[in-house]
């Protein structure tokens, strides 16, 4: 995996990393910035490689009976130390695991603030979809956004969606995910918003869709991000037919930042 | 959201609802950062302070948050953070610490300084919670926005205010008043190395105190880039500790020195080490384990090692006289860590092996072995010339071989002592291992009588494993001579006097068989096989010639002649080039020109004929020579009955067995012809049976002086042999033995005379010369043409198994060669080719 962290972009070769992070200084490798309250801080050994002997082929045995057993304490909330709330719904959640992934429940978990003190987060202003998306993804490292009912231990049976039934617009909801990772600093999640919305870009259109995903991208995230606003812009470059159509000038008009990427994407294509 | 199909309106950017959104983010946060420095942040969200945070960021204001940020620390440090410091330095305080030497006692001056730090401590502590709590929620601040602009994130920045308006600052009034700039860095670094002199001093200080300095030391950096090696802890405080320590123990030292001993120094050098390394896990760092070991090494160990170790009473030479292991093992693990060659040990215990050496050598001259023998008359073998009681004055050749025994055994006792040393004191290093085995080498050789005693006291244990010391004991005893045999260069010089040795034990039968082989079997594995070959020539003779007595004697029963079979002839056989000239007569024969056979009894020439002729049958074309001075006879002798007396052993016939050398017999068959009350004088004796005159004089005077074995009677009464005495028979001989060994009073003295040495390296020489050719020969036929100096270097390793060629008799001998046309010089070069 070619991945250049600090545009969230991915690269089909290692070679052509290099290239894009020599080619700007500020393509420097994204380190992030991490303080401990103790003096020693060492990031260099931080994770032992899979792979070191590398005679063994990797047993993937223990990892499946790992996540599978994460999967019922997910299920039954045993060992659970921590709640996560959202509007009506709580989910008892494991600290360690919730802490693993990302940086921000580190924080709250650290001593200090009151979510350490009653052991419980709310997040109260989000999407209970998404956090919903969130905490699967903490125990099964992956996502659904077609519907999804397993039977969690969170009250109520179903979340909420749409009134209408008719299925989440996909794209859209990547795009969400994808801001709601990086807000909350859940990287892996990131990632594979990411690699979902990509995946769905490249096969599967819809032009409403992608119009909604557009603008979601270009709204939710800081510019320096650049993962999927690359995307957009890379597709919409393949589908110029598009243009013709008023939703989508109504859109480009409105939009000086994806009309400025675009302009230079053509400009980077040598068209202009 | 009705449809989420539906286009939704686009949010419009609006920039006073941004800015509108920022003030009551900031208040919000503004309000939280006062509560976490006020310890007062447990009602806040995090979420919802993150989520302010995070908005602002998003939200493109991340610029005006960190300026916020960064001066709202600014001001919170300066009214609430910094006062608190300033009340602790005090004049009082500063003076203590920078400018006067420390007036007030160490008591007062701990309490103030722990009390210092404490306050240090604890703001820092405080500040240093706040500020972990603040990045906390900046932390997408730091992510997001600091991540891309040049600036540092927070925490460092925040964190950094530490250092630059408390460390690097003079805080309070103390400066003006004193009138004297210094920094808070200043008094931290003096308070805290006075602290650890303290405890250096006996003093019980409050580790963990300083431990929470240097900790926070090593969180803080010089700039807020944070570069690893910039920490404050490695660039002010370290270098200010490890100078301090240096001139702790530059000082230490030179009290040590002026007053302690050097086992008092290598003990406290020893406790110091530990000490700085305990300090360095506890109250230190552990970052300057190595640096500080260093210089403990360096200022207490290696500074005035030499002065220590030339101590007078306590340094090396002391510790390994008086074998001070403990001393001698500290001493070797400190150089170890200093000095992976460990040539200051090595050097001083190299010469002080070869001074022991020669001392040993010096305490032989010094010795006067005709009393010491009296007192250790076992370890003598000369007792074997007399009684007991004789052995007060003892002969010159017994005094030396006392001497040679006590030789090696000193040289022994001192290779047991230092082996000793090196098993517990030196981990069995393999550099000290060479480097002493070379000194021994060295002291060994210098002396030149080395080889001759090393066999000697060879000789000595192997006679001596028969009477007496366990098999044991004596393969103990054994196992070291080899090792001294290893140290010898001139293996010829030894392989002669042993062959010498070896040859008198087989022909007296004075030794075990088994153990002379095992021993010359290990002499074979440490010298290889041209080197034993001689002596298992020797022991080859001596089988052949045990079947070969066997075989004659049952050649005399089956003839069934009565007159020769009264006598039992035991014979051995030897090979000429197998044994020791000095055995085969040799030497006497190039001394005196011609060879002069005795002139044996008839009976006993009968006999000689008669084995010669059993001998020939199988091994026609061999000549056999009589060695009579090595060989012995058992003779039966009758004692009759002395007229008048009635009484007592002389009333009676006596019979005896006396053992006696060949010449004795010779002698006293001639008394059998004599009459009653006849004598015979010297010359008549010696004109009979024309025995060379030394040896009669030793066989009469092993026969007529010895009470033991007083057979013959002399007259005058003397203890010296005279041409003029006269001999006669001694019919009153009384002895409570029935077998009666008359002690040989032999011309092969145990050690050499001067002359008898002079004679051996001569011969020895000679010997060498030729091997010297037979190498250059050896050499040149392979080669063909060499250079000079490539010849003898050839010629100096392929002999190095052996002896140390002189490079005067190489020359000499490629001289010779030449002369003799072996070789040839090649033209306009200092070279040699070889002529077939």
């Amino acid at each position: 995996m070619h991945y250049c962290k600090k545009c969230a972009r991915y690269f089909e070769s290692a070679k052509a990393l290099k290239q894009h992070r020599e080619a700007s200084s500020r393509h420097a490798v994204y380190v992030p910035y991490v303080k401990t309250t103790t003096s020693t801080r060492t990031m260099s050994s931080a994770f032992p490689l899979w792979g070191t002997e590398a005679a063994l082929p990797r047993d993937e045995e223990p990892f499946k009976i790992l996540m599978s057993s994460l999967v019922e304490f997910y299920s039954n909330g045993e060992y659970s130390d921590l709640v996560i709330s959202c509007g009506e719904k709580e989910y008892r959640v494991h600290r360690i695991l919730v802490c693993a992934q990302s940086k921000f429940f580190a924080a709250a978990c650290r001593e200090g603030f009151k979510e350490a003190q009653e052991r419980e987060i709310n997040l109260q202003d989000c999407d209970p979809w998404l956090v919903h998306i969130m905490v699967h993804y903490f125990y099964h490292l992956d996502y659904d956004v077609r519907g999804q009912s397993e039977s969690g231990h969170f009250d109520g049976s179903e979340i909420e969606r749409d009134s209408t039934g008719a299925s989440e617009p996909t794209l859209v909801t990547h795009a969400k995910v994808y801001a709601f990772a990086e807000q909350y600093l859940i990287d892996g999640l990131k990632r594979l918003a990411l690699r979902k919305f990509k995946m769905v870009a490249t096969q599967s259109l819809d032009v409403n869709d992608f119009l909604q995903a557009a603008q979601e991208v270009y709204t939710s995230t800081i510019e320096e991000d650049r993962g999927l606003r690359d995307i957009v812009v890379e597709t919409l470059f393949k589908h110029p037919a598009w243009l013709d159509e008023n939703k989508v000038q109504y859109v480009i008009k409105e939009m000086g930042a994806l009309t400025f990427d675009l302009i230079m994407y053509i400009r980077q294509q040598g068209r202009l | 959201m009705a449809s989420r199909n539906r286009i939704r309106p686009i949010r419009k950017p609006i920039i006073n609802k941004e800015l509108s959104d920022f003030e009551p983010c900031w208040e919000l946060l503004r309000g939280a950062l006062t509560d976490v420095h006020t310890k007062n942040a447990g009602h806040l969200s995090f979420e919802q302070l993150y989520r302010a945070s995070y908005k602002i960021v998003v939200n493109r204001k991340g610029d005006l948050l960190y300026q916020r940020v960064k001066e709202f620390e600014e001001t919170w440090f300066r009214d609430h953070v910094m006062p608190r410091i300033a009340e602790l330095i005090s004049v009082n305080l500063v003076t203590t610490a920078l400018i006067q030497p420390p007036a007030a006692s160490a008591h007062e001056r701990r309490e103030m300084g722990e009390k210092f730090l404490r306050g240090i401590r604890d703001v820092w502590a405080e500040h240093n919670t706040a500020m972990n709590m603040i990045s906390d929620i900046l932390m997408y601040l730091d992510r997001a926005h600091t991540s891309t602009t040049k600036n540092p994130p927070t925490w460092p920045v925040t964190i950094g205010l530490f250092r630059e308006h408390i460390l690097k600052t003079s805080l309070g009034k103390a400066a003006t008043e004193l009138n004297y700039s210094f920094v808070v860095f200043d008094i931290l670094n003096a308070v805290t190395l006075d602290l650890i002199n303290m405890e250096r001093d006996g003093d019980i200080i409050d580790r963990n105190l300083v431990r929470n300095i240097t900790a926070m030391l090593e969180a803080l950096y010089e700039t807020d880039d944070e570069i690893e090696n910039q920490k404050l802890y490695l660039t002010v405080f370290e270098p200010h500790y490890i100078e301090n320590s240096r001139d702790f123990y530059r000082r230490e030292c030179e009290k040590l020195i002026r007053e302690s001993d050097a086992g008092t120094w290598l003990r406290h050098t020893q406790r110091r080490l530990d000490e700085e390394q305990n300090r360095c896990e506890t109250t230190i760092s552990t970052w300057t384990s190595d640096k500080i070991a260093k210089v403990v090494q360096s200022e207490l160990f290696m500074a005035k090692l030499d002065d220590f170790l030339s101590m007078e009473g306590s340094g090396l030479k002391t510790m390994i006289d008086n074998d001070r292991v403990e001393d001698l093992s500290i001493l070797y693990q400190l150089i170890c860590k200093v000095d992976k060659n460990k040539t200051p040990l090595m050097g001083p215990l190299q010469s002080r092996v070869l001074e022991l050496g020669l001392e040993i050598e010096q305490n032989l001259k010094n010795t006067d072995f005709s009393t010491f023998s009296a007192v250790a008359g076992d370890a003598d073998d000369a007792a074997e010339g007399g009684d007991k009681a004789k052995v007060l004055t003892l002969s010159a050749a017994a005094q030396q071989t006392a001497a040679a025994i006590k030789w090696v055994d000193d040289v022994l006792q001192l290779k047991d002592k230092f082996d000793n040393l090196w098993t517990t004191c030196f981990d069995q290093d393999i550099m000290i291992q060479s480097a002493m085995t070379k000194s021994f080498s060295d002291f060994i050789n210098m002396f030149p009588r080395s080889s001759e005693f090393v066999s000697l006291f060879v000789d000595d244990n192997l006679k001596r494993g028969v009477r007496g010391k366990t098999e044991a004991e004596v393969d103990i005893v054994l196992d070291k001579a080899i090792v001294l045999l290893r140290y010898l260069t001139d293996r010829d010089m030894f392989e002669r006097y042993y062959q010498k040795h070896l040859a008198r034990r087989l022909l007296h039968g004075k030794s075990d068989t088994q153990t002379e082989k095992w021993m010359v079997l290990r002499m074979k594995s440490e010298m290889g096989n041209h080197f034993t070959s001689k002596f298992e020539g020797m022991f080859k003779d001596m089988e052949l010639s045990r079947d070969l007595t066997g075989s004659y004697r049952d050649h005399i029963r089956n003839l069934g002649d009565a007159d020769t079979a009264q006598i039992d002839l035991n014979i051995n056989v030897l090979t000429t080039n197998n044994w020791p000239p000095e055995v085969m007569g040799r030497s006497i024969s190039q001394e005196e020109g011609t060879r002069v056979d005795c002139a044996y009894p008839a009976t006993i020439k009968r006999l000689q004929d008669s084995f010669f002729k059993y001998y020939l049958k199988d091994r026609s074309g061999r000549v056999l020579t009589w060695v009579t001075s090595a060989g012995t006879a058992d003779i039966k002798c009758v004692f009759p009955k002395v007229l008048g007396k009635e009484t007592g052993a002389l009333s009676k016939e006596r019979r005896y067995e006396l053992n006696v050398s060949t010449y004795g017999m010779i002698v006293l068959m001639l008394f059998n012809d004599l009459a009653e009350g006849e004598s015979l004088s010297f010359e008549d004796i010696q004109a009979t049976t024309r025995i060379p005159a030394g040896d009669l004089t030793r066989t009469l005077a092993s026969l007529s002086i010895a009470p033991k074995a007083r057979v013959l009677l002399k007259n005058p009464l003397s203890k010296t042999i005279k041409s003029s005495d006269t001999f006669s028979f001694n019919a009153q001989f009384v002895s409570k033995a029935i077998k009666i060994k008359a002690p040989t009073i032999t011309s092969i003295s145990k050690v050499e005379g001067d002359e008898e040495r002079r004679e051996t390296e001569k011969r020895n020489d000679q010997t060498r010369a030729h091997t010297v050719d037979a190498a250059i020969v050896r050499i040149m036929k392979q080669r063909k043409q060499l250079t000079h100096t490539q010849l003898t270097t050839e010629v100096i390793t392929q002999l190095a198994s052996r002896f140390k060629p002189d490079i005067s008799l190489i020359k000499k001998r490629i001289e010779d060669l030449l002369v003799r046309e072996y070789l040839e010089r090649v033209e306009g070069e200092s070279a040699y080719r070889y002529l077939a």
